[in-house]
């Protein structure tokens, strides 16, 4: 009697927990919008994503590191850094662990940092209808600097800096530092074949300028 | 209803064969991972190198502060180590895994940058591993009950364990699929195009000669939604079954060749045993000897522990040379 109750209990419990699981994990629909409130306790604990590729980037990306001599205008250094570990880990395949850990680190840093764009980008436009006026440019350029400036992300970022620094021999004492994210388009499926458009078009996406003392200032 | 489905699954469990292989399996995939990430560990869980990492939620409602665990890390890893290794041997039981689970979302929560689907579906398949009885093989010891109804009980919960397993999996293809039906690229049968065409993932120097031939692109396009949107309904009947599971391998394999996500595949392969009882594993195994015993290509009958003996063997040569490899790339070169 006492295991069948304890059964019974179980079974609610699994209910109630692929209730919620269904709830909170399909796409934004009417019951967990009006759940909102509830679904950071849940993802605190079962946080899960399951979107693997919808879409697929359309875009391959890049990240610069410039470093501008205080003291000499000339003496400039430019390092792009995702594309050798992309090769590196291509190469050594499968056993391409380091490779391939670094490529996570970095590439889901600019990813993470794409991503709080446009979250932020959403939150300007919410806050506009809401307070009914519009943010001036300069407004709108604190929020976003803000917003990037204190993800770990664009933190983990800026610190690498110092070890491109280092495998290059650079004093960073000595240098400005200037990171940038661009994107390059894959070319359309629609003009694969077209010799024409096969040149690479590259977008920068965002630039920042900092030294490592925390006076970063957004420069476009 | 109800009672009919206390009764059916507390009379027996019988995935009890599988549960114990995969737990034997997920415990090597998880110490060949501690060394891997062992040389990368500063960067990692540290903290001490250019990674910014975040607090660990779990740990701050443990009251265990995130800074004290990353300063300490290797006698926190060492114990991450000996629970896994503990539950390889099947020592401690149901208390070991769901320790195992602690520390694994601990650890996935330490370092969460480099964390991919595979490691997603990996906690969860470990949190319904702890109400799972994977002892009755491959164990020190097994599970002794003396009261039937304690042995009633824990039947039905790890029959419990292995349907949410199934659920999980089922759920991931059907969300998985949602998504890409209300994608542009997937339902215009171009995305592979795409997905081939990142050299992040570029597994091959064939990918981009792959991705230009427009008839394979529409081809693994719509089967990989195919196969995603009719697992969940399908898998559960016997006819379909064996065919799904198949497909869905075949897919887990071109994404971990084509894409080098070998490890997030390797889950979801292993994952796909679940469908199968330990009569069906069985059977499997029975056919196999009876078509080695027609086709008299082997003197002496096959026992089903020398296959389980073999086999083993070849798994345990293949993972050391592994981590003899790592060893060696790790700490000697």
């Amino acid at each position: 009697m006492i295991r069948k109750i304890i059964s019974s209990i179980s079974i609610l419990i699994f209910v109630f927990y692929w209730m919620t699981t269904l709830i909170f994990v399909s796409p934004k629909n009417y019951l967990n919008i009006n759940l909102l409130e509830y679904s950071d306790l849940f993802n605190s604990f079962f946080y899960q994503k399951w979107v693997f590729f919808a879409p697929p980037p359309k875009t391959n990306e890049r990240l610069y590191y410039t470093f501008e001599n205080k003291f000499n205008s000339k003496d400039i250094q430019i390092f792009e850094v995702i594309e050798p570990i992309t090769k590196a880990k291509s190469e050594n395949n499968p056993f391409n662990t380091e490779e391939d850990l670094l490529d996570y680190v970095l590439s889901n840093s600019i990813n993470n940092i794409r991503e709080t764009v446009i979250n932020t980008s959403e939150f300007i436009k919410y806050q506009e209808k809401k307070l009914n006026k519009k943010f001036t440019e300069l407004e709108k350029e604190k929020i976003y600097d803000s917003e990037i400036d204190n993800s770990s992300r664009f933190k983990t970022l800026k610190n690498y800096s110092k070890n491109v620094a280092i495998k290059n021999n650079i004093n960073i004492n000595n240098y400005n530092i200037k990171l940038t994210i661009s994107l390059i388009e894959i070319v359309p499926f629609s003009e694969r074949n077209n010799i024409i458009y096969i040149c690479k078009t590259e977008d920068m996406y965002i630039s920042k300028s900092f030294n490592l003392n925390n006076d970063e200032k957004i420069i476009k | 209803m109800m009672k009919k489905l206390l009764n059916n699954y507390s009379t027996k469990f019988e995935y009890s064969f599988y549960c114990a292989l995969f737990r034997v399996f997920i415990a090597l995939f998880l110490i060949k991972d501690v060394i891997i990430t062992n040389g990368l560990k500063n960067l990692l869980y540290k903290g001490v190198e250019f990674y910014i990492p975040t607090k660990s939620f779990l740990l701050e409602i443990l009251s265990i502060d995130t800074n004290f665990i990353r300063n300490n890390f290797d006698y926190f890893n060492i114990l991450y180590l000996i629970i896994i290794i503990l539950y390889l041997f099947g020592v401690g039981k149901k208390f070991t895994a769901f320790m195992l689970y602690i520390i694994f979302d601990i650890m996935q929560q330490l370092n969460s940058v480099t964390l991919n689907g595979g490691d997603n579906l990996l906690k969860f398949i470990l949190l319904y591993m702890v109400f799972i009885n994977s002892y009755e093989y491959f164990s020190i010891s097994k599970i002794k009950y003396k009261n039937p109804e304690f042995k009633k009980f824990d039947n039905f919960i790890s029959n419990m364990g292995v349907l949410s397993i199934k659920l999980h999996l089922c759920l991931v293809y059907f969300l998985s699929a949602v998504h890409k039906i209300n994608a542009d690229v997937w339902f215009n049968g171009v995305a592979t195009y795409y997905t081939l065409s990142l050299e992040r993932f570029r597994g091959t120097t064939f990918n981009l000669y792959i991705a230009k031939n427009a008839f394979i692109v529409l081809i693994s396009t719509y089967m990989t939604i195919l196969i995603e949107i009719s697992y969940p309904f399908l898998i559960w009947f016997k006819k379909t079954r064996k065919i799904l599971v198949i497909l869905a391998i075949m897919l887990h394999i071109s994404i971990s060749i084509l894409m080098m996500l070998l490890d997030f595949q390797v889950v979801f392969i292993l994952v796909q045993g679940f469908f199968f009882s330990n009569k069906e594993i069985l059977l499997t195994i029975n056919k196999i000897k009876n078509f080695q015993k027609k086709t008299k290509k082997m003197s002496n009958p096959i026992k089903l522990k020398n296959i389980f003996k073999i086999s083993g063997i070849w798994i345990f040569i293949i993972i050391m040379l592994r981590v003899m490899y790592l060893l060696i790339k790790n700490y000697l070169l």
